[in-house]
């Protein structure tokens, strides 16, 4: 993978990984960390948040309300980039409907097996949650009619790979809608090559 | 955070990549203390970024954004 700086791409996913695996798997450890339910909730979500059960809505680890931007219409394709204990998924799917489909995309195995637990909790069969990487997504070009994402983009190194990706599997007129975080100015070189900077 | 782009790269990407109309709808403020909340920021991160960033600084480090594009 071609980054901007000499980084261990592999040692930043590798720790990546662990955090959000700390959250999957510890959702009451105190992360002093604004995930769950709650802070869904104080983010304004979509009223289709009440039914995602528990076993995802305590890891949600969302930065922002991509919702904001509208909701889904039946029968939307839908790609969730890095869908974490799968809330937004589940979210879509509801927003969706049967006639709908939702891909949720995460490199965390802890996160899918949560995901894929609460989606059968919720009855969801229009769901599927796959382990892969943004920068390779295992999807056929013009498959999806949207992309959300929240709170992802940024811990990925190659942001080229990642937008290129999603051009790729969107339909000619297909939109993303995405929260994320973003710097109020460059970070130098040698912040960029340290670890710790990055997984925060 | 060593990761994410400012605002104005972050467009630029989109655009290079050959997204159109897009559009950042909300930007919300992220100071040191609320990097704190998130568990990717552990005691050493912030120690550091609170040394190093100058305190006039750091009421405002990142922007959580709500970002909309089309193929």
């Amino acid at each position: 993978m071609s980054t901007a700086v000499d980084l261990d791409v592999a040692l930043l996913k590798s720790e990546i990984r662990k955090t959000y695996a700390s959250v999957a798997d510890e959702p009451d450890r105190e992360f002093i960390f604004p995930t769950g339910r709650g802070w869904a909730e104080d983010l304004r979500y979509p009223p289709e948040l009440r039914d995602v059960p528990d076993a995802a809505a305590e890891s949600f680890a969302g930065v922002a309300n991509p919702w904001e931007l509208g909701r889904l219409a039946p029968g939307e394709r839908v790609l969730d980039l890095g869908s974490g204990a799968g809330t937004d998924s589940l979210v879509a799917a509801l927003m969706v409907g049967e006639s709908g489909r939702v891909t949720g995309i995460d490199m965390t195995p802890e996160m899918l097996v949560k995901a894929r637990t609460a989606a059968a909790e919720l009855g969801a069969s229009n769901v599927e949650f796959v382990r892969a990487e943004a920068e390779r997504l295992p999807s056929p070009d013009e498959s999806f009619d949207v992309v959300i994402s929240n709170g992802v983009i940024d811990l990925i190194p190659d942001k080229d790979a990642v937008f290129a990706e999603l051009f790729r599997v969107l339909v000619p007129g297909g939109r993303m809608q995405i929260a994320d975080v973003t710097i109020q100015n460059p970070v130098s070189e040698e912040g960029r090559r340290n670890i710790d900077l990055w997984t925060g | 955070m060593a990761g994410a782009l400012t605002e104005r790269d972050f467009v630029a990407k989109l655009e290079r990549a050959g997204f159109g109309a897009v559009e950042v709808l909300e930007r919300e403020p992220m100071s040191v203390d609320d990097c704190a909340l998130y568990p990717l920021f552990d005691d050493e991160l912030l120690g550091l970024m609170r040394r190093l960033i100058p305190p006039e600084m750091q009421a405002e480090v990142g922007v959580a954004i709500v970002v909309r594009a089309r193929r």
